[in-house]
């Protein structure tokens, strides 16, 4: 069991650290250039949790990203990785899709609060853009999962990746796939939606205070979460994985639509983001959710 | 007269105003009046404990007036009037339903009450009419006009009985008359329908505008109304998940206004500011109230270690249960732009920079504040720990109204067959790895540097003078009056409405008096109204 | 072989000796950091002067220093590195300052162009500031008025190697240690009234 979970935690650091650095790759090749090295991000990450010294602003401050860590980590460890629910599924019998719902504004949360307490206003600032762009990246997203778990009679994510042995849900509810999928950019943080860490409006946004193994936590924190929200997408509507080629195979699928997609795009205001997504994805999980 | 009975239902909604009442007791108030505080309480005493509808009608009322006394002695004048006017409009209708019903069945003992041989159209006039009471009472939009003055305006103390308590008589009375008495199978589903959307609509528009409030109190009444919009919502699909669902979100949002507005209270009566403008920065001032704030925030956001994610689960399994997708779909929207003004509220008051030079000079809280917000708060873990831990007060309810009870008997499981969840194992992992991380934190070959002032943030290489406000606490959601389908919900206001069904009542008013003045045309026209009705009744 | 270039490399060789001897003392985990923090450097870049315009091209398809680890960032909180690109007026001196002290240790600063160095073009000027390691420390110049992107690149390189292999005493230490004598000369261009808000007592800490 905690075996189990530590290789969970394990993969998901790893991977995650992995696809950052295929995304920062990706991204330089688009823009015709080498890029770093793939582990270019568990560097970063090592560097900052080594560095001498970092500023902190108070307990609150101090205990912020470590209550973002924990929501990615609790995130990370209710999803089962694999669909045949014998091994790596984590804490997931004790919880479900709502519960893992929830964990995912768990951290952000803990980190709103962590950032309002050193009182720079470019931090508030970030941290409203984020809230206010939550609140249009939750309503498809949510649509389309309250679809499968009507869809399935359930909320339990084994029994959505069981139901999908013969057809996936992407192909059974291609619109709240579609609808799914433009949020799950935006919980990504990836480009149409990245308003929240704007670095050239709003000094880094959350992160203007973070340095050293703030810094560090938040980087790791957020290579987990993406994970997660990967895991969580392939466990919903591609039916989950078989073994571990499998999952490696389709969240890397998964994840490259997402950073091309990204990389075409500029970016959004915070109005505008929120506006298309009640717009146009939630009309679409609307119309999918009706054919459910 | 007076008939009462004590039933698992009443037992409930005593046992919150008892526990209320008792820790309210407590905080300093200098509108202390004990006469008025024990009507109030008497009167829901007979409201919860009664046994006919003629005692129900009673409690009603003198809870309506005690009411209507605690807020006179801070509010203006406009806001008693709208408070009585519509309290009062509630009354009547709930009078106009009492004397509906005993016509209809002959009695006033909810024993025997029976609508099997009453015709659909009386029941659906019954149930209108105390529709409205419910509405009135619980601040369903658009009746909700009278809510959030008499809730900001109001002393500290009364504002958390309002919130707390009396808002749920309006619950109390649905799942009393619409789950025992006029039974679901007498009911018409379009009304109930109309009901759910009604609430969910409420919850909605209820949470943008507390988003845009300067004001904290205001804020609250406004979240107030938005989650008894849910409580509604889920009380409206009559099924044994909902009302149990409806039951948890009644315990936990009794407890999460009773936390946050004594928590809204001990900062005003230390820095006698109310507006989240010139508030700010107390985090460190007075870090005890910023914790039982959190918790009261995490609660009413429904995250997932406190008891509010045991509710907010309920409800949402409730609904999926029954397939209602949009429904479901409409109460997500609320809950998760509820966010932000739980963040509103904390970073308004604790976090940021302080606005106020005189923020250091604030005295200590009394620690007679802490009473209630130590109550709400130990209720509010404990739920999340062990949320299965009242699930046997919910089934005996459940049993005592005829409902099947469907909660598991768990203690650290909550849920039914449709999905469940260990809330023992949420919080305690949540706990280790929080505990873990910051055991790796702390271990960490890290020097960690303290800034020496508060004005030491980055700030583009600059450092900002003392005089200027760094504190975003107002301009918070103003973002949100940028997004078309938001800003037309902020921008309408049920005034217009009202100030309309003003006019016309004027206008009715006028007309009548007309009536009876004494000019001899119009004594013509009535007498002659008067021939032709009489006629007109002898021919049939 | 000319005389001077023998004495310059019987230097040259003595003093890497020493740098072999600072190599050899450190732990192995001391050494891994120091690869870590050389292989990853979070860049903000402080346009001051016409330097700035050299920046872009090196963070961007053209010369690709993301290749190299150096990424830039916003906030002085976050970086390892500054780069303060050309002269600096008293006005821009004082932001520098306040950066400088923002950035969490271990910090570099790399100097670029030739008025960081002795004032440049700006020799006589009497509103810039001409040798900018009397109020910061400083890690590497690149001179050159302006310095190429590729002299900019070399100057990251080096630092990296530096970094590495510990060869240099980084300046924050220098910083550390010398505070009177930094504070003293911003003192009196800055005067004590504009003084930023310092984020440590530096006078009372342990410099081991």
């Amino acid at each position: 069991m905690f075996i189990d979970l530590l290789i969970m935690l394990v993969m998901a650091y790893g991977f995650g650290f992995l696809y950052y650095g295929l995304y920062r790759n990706i991204s330089a090749r688009v823009h015709g250039r080498f890029g770093p090295s793939l582990a270019q991000s568990f560097y970063d990450s090592i560097k900052l949790f080594t560095k001498d010294t970092s500023t902190d602003f108070g307990w609150m401050f101090f205990a912020g990203p470590i209550i973002m860590a924990s929501g990615a980590i609790l995130t990370v460890l209710f999803i089962p990785y694999f669909n045949h629910g014998e091994r790596l599924v984590g804490l997931s019998p004790y919880g479900n899709l709502i519960v893992v719902l929830y964990f995912m504004v768990l951290g952000p949360l803990g980190n709103a609060l962590g950032v309002g307490s050193h009182g720079n206003p470019f931090g508030a600032m970030g941290i409203t853009r984020g809230l206010t762009r939550l609140l249009g990246l939750e309503m498809p997203f949510y649509i389309a999962v309250v679809g499968l778990m009507i869809a399935n009679e359930s909320a339990d994510i084994g029994t959505i990746m069981a139901n999908q042995a013969e057809t996936y849900n992407i192909i059974a509810h291609p619109l709240l796939f579609i609808a799914a999928f433009i949020s799950f950019l935006g919980f990504l943080g990836k480009s149409p939606f990245d308003v929240v860490g704007a670095p050239q409006e709003v000094y880094s946004g959350p992160a203007v205070e973070f340095g050293g193994k703030f810094l560090a936590l938040a980087l790791s924190q957020s290579a987990i979460f993406s994970f997660a929200k990967l895991l969580l997408m392939v466990d919903l509507f591609l039916g989950g994985a078989d073994s571990l080629w499998d999952l490696i195979l389709k969240t890397f699928v998964l994840f490259v639509a997402s950073v091309f997609v990204g990389n075409v795009y500029g970016r959004f205001t915070t109005a505008q983001s929120v506006d298309f997504l009640l717009k146009v994805p939630t009309v679409i999980a609307i119309v999918g959710l009706l054919f459910v | 007269m007076f008939n009462f009975e004590i039933t698992a239902l009443g037992n409930m909604f005593f046992g919150l105003t008892v526990l209320v009442f008792v820790s309210l007791f407590f905080v300093p108030n200098k509108h202390r009046s004990v006469t008025l505080y024990s009507l109030l309480f008497a009167s829901l005493a007979c409201i919860f404990y009664a046994s006919d509808l003629i005692t129900l009608f009673i409690g009603w009322e003198i809870m309506g007036w005690s009411s209507y006394f605690l807020i006179a002695k801070t509010a203006d004048k406009q806001t008693l009037q709208k408070y009585i006017v519509f309290n009062i409009g509630g009354a009547f209708t709930l009078l106009g339903a009492i004397i509906l019903i005993y016509g209809a069945c002959g009695s006033f003992v909810y024993s025997e009450l029976d609508f099997s041989a009453v015709p659909s159209g009386q029941v659906t006039a019954i149930t209108i009419l105390l529709l409205l009471t419910l509405f009135v009472k619980s601040g369903i939009m658009p009746f909700h006009y009278w809510v959030v003055d008499s809730y900001s305006q109001s002393n500290d103390l009364f504002s958390a009985v309002l919130s707390a308590i009396i808002s749920k008589t309006g619950v109390f009375a649905f799942i009393l008359i619409f789950f025992q008495i006029i039974t679901v199978q007498y009911l018409q589903t379009p009304i109930l329908e109309v009901v759910a959307w009604l609430g969910v609509l409420t919850s909605i528009i209820a949470t943008f505008k507390a988003i845009n409030e300067d004001e904290a109190k205001r804020l609250l009444a406004y979240s107030s109304i938005a989650q008894v919009g849910y409580i509604v919502t889920i009380l409206s699909i009559m099924g044994s998940l909902s009302l149990e669902a409806a039951l948890y979100h009644t315990v936990i949002h009794t407890f999460v206004k009773l936390l946050l507005f004594i928590n809204v209270a001990a900062i005003i009566y230390v820095s006698k500011q109310h507006r989240f403008s010139t508030l700010g920065g107390l985090l460190y001032k007075y870090p005890l109230n910023f914790i039982l704030l959190v918790v009261g925030i995490i609660s009413l956001a429904g995250m997932p270690p406190l008891g509010g994610f045991s509710s907010k689960f309920l409800i949402y399994t409730a609904l999926l249960e029954e397939h209602k997708g949009l429904l479901l779909a409409a109460v997500l929207f609320s809950s998760a732009s509820a966010f932000l003004y739980c963040y509103k509220l904390v970073y308004g008051i604790y976090l940021g920079q302080p606005t106020n030079p005189k923020t250091e000079a604030y005295p200590r809280i009394p620690l007679r504040f802490y009473v209630p917000q130590i109550l709400g708060a130990v209720i509010l873990i404990t739920l999340g720990t062990i949320p299965g831990v009242i699930v046997p007060m919910f089934n005996g309810i459940l049993g005592s109204v005829g409902f099947e009870p469907v909660l598991y008997r768990g203690v650290f499981v909550l849920g039914s067959d449709f999905a469940s969840f260990n809330g023992g194992v949420v919080i305690g992992a949540f706990g280790l790895i929080f505990v873990l991380i910051l055991l790796f934190f702390v271990r960490l070959k890290n020097r960690s540097v303290k800034p020496k002032d508060r004005l030491d943030i980055s700030y583009c290489g600059e450092v900002p003078r003392a005089d200027v406000n760094l504190h975003y606490g107002y301009g918070m959601g103003r973002e949100l009056s940028r997004i078309g389908l938001i800003k037309m919900i902020l921008s309408r206001s049920s005034h217009a409405l009202w100030q309309r069904v003003s006019t016309l009542f004027g206008d009715l008013s006028g007309i009548t008096q007309k009536l009876y003045t004494l000019s001899a045309q119009n004594m013509g026209l009535v007498i002659f109204a008067f021939f032709t009705i009489l006629l007109y009744m002898g021919v049939k | 072989m000319q005389k001077g270039f023998v004495a310059y490399n019987n230097e040259q060789k003595s003093l890497e000796a020493e740098t072999e001897g600072i190599k050899n003392s450190q732990t192995l985990i001391q050494k891994a950091m120091n690869w870590f923090s050389a292989r990853s450097m979070f860049v903000v870049a402080y346009g001051t002067g016409c330097g700035a315009i050299e920046m872009p091209p090196v963070f961007t398809s053209r010369y690709d220093i993301e290749r190299l680890g150096v990424v830039g960032v916003a906030t002085p909180r976050q970086a390892d590195i500054m780069i303060v690109s050309g002269y600096c007026s008293l006005k821009t001196l004082r932001r520098v300052i306040r950066t400088y002290e923002q950035m969490s240790e271990p910090k570099y600063v790399i100097a670029l162009g030739s008025c960081t160095i002795n004032g440049g073009m700006y020799w006589d000027s009497y509103n810039t500031i001409k040798k900018l390691e009397e109020y910061i420390g400083v890690d590497m110049y690149v001179a050159g008025c302006m310095p190429r992107p590729e002299a900019l690149i070399e100057g990251f390189v080096k630092l990296q190697e530096s970094i590495r292999n510990n060869t240099i005493q980084p300046g924050y230490v220098k910083y550390r240690e010398d505070y009177a004598y930094y504070q003293a000369n911003q003192e009196k261009l800055l005067g004590k009234e504009t003084q930023p808000v310092y984020e440590e007592d530096y006078a009372g800490m342990n410099l081991s």
